[in-house]
């Protein structure tokens, strides 16, 4: 029977699975261009513009809901996509993504401090811009973009903090 | 006592797993280049990415450069 077999498929098994040193280079070579088409791929990547993001408008609070100092969560744009309203001052609205850049803790509204604290590695983010203030994370918070008309406090946009 | 031609052969057979293992390394250093650009745009760091390819293309360019040399040792032999 193996006689017959391999009379059949005369394949030696050996020369068959042989790679010569200079198919083995090749295969190198090979893989480094798909490596560098790759990097290659992610620098161009890098070049999209995404600190600004426009989504659909949607309606946040009304004005004399919130006081000042006080502070209201939403979602946007996605439902999944926690964020907060804060009234800083008189006449004056920010708002964040709730999730913290280091490890997605939700953060904390301080008033007395000015900040938004997140409690798990005690990381702070300013409440101007979301830039960081002490702590782990090495990005500012996504800012959502907000327009006051008629009253009523619109989410209009994403800002991506930077580095 | 080898002949000349042996000896030839043998320095020959060990250039060529020099330069096959200098391959491996630049392709080892290019993986290494392509996880951490990614690494680094998974936290939105994306200033990387561009000397990360230019390295990555230049080690490609010793890959094919030390294949066109080995391709042509060989033809010589």
């Amino acid at each position: 029977m193996k006689d017959r077999l391999a009379a059949d498929f005369p394949v030696d098994w050996l020369e068959d699975q042989y790679v010569s040193r200079r198919e083995f280079v090749k295969f190198l070579t090979l893989a480094s261009g798909g490596m560098a088409l790759a990097s290659g791929a992610l620098a161009v990547w890098s070049q999209i513009p995404r600190h600004r993001r426009s989504f659909d408008r949607q309606l946040v609070a009304r004005v004399t809901e919130i006081p000042v100092g006080g502070w209201r969560q939403f979602s946007y744009p996605r439902s999944e996509d926690t964020c907060i309203l804060i009234r800083t001052r008189e006449g004056a609205f920010a708002a964040f993504s709730r999730r913290c850049t280091h490890l997605s803790c939700p953060v904390i509204w301080q008033p007395q401090a000015s900040r938004l604290y997140c409690p798990c590695h005690e990381g702070a983010f300013s409440v101007e811009d979301g830039h960081v203030l002490q702590g782990p994370p090495s990005r500012s918070l996504p800012q959502i973009e907000l327009s006051v008309e008629d009253g009523a406090v619109y989410a209009t946009g994403v800002r991506r903090g930077e580095v | 006592m080898k002949s000349s031609e042996e000896r030839r052969d043998e320095q020959r057979s060990t250039v060529y797993v020099g330069m096959l293992l200098f391959s491996l390394l630049l392709l080892l250093i290019q993986m290494w280049l392509f996880v951490a650009t990614l690494n680094n745009f998974l936290d939105g760091r994306y200033a990387v990415a561009i000397p990360a390819a230019a390295v990555s293309f230049l080690c490609l360019g010793v890959n094919i450069w030390m294949l066109v040399g080995l391709s042509r040792m060989e033809r010589t032999k």
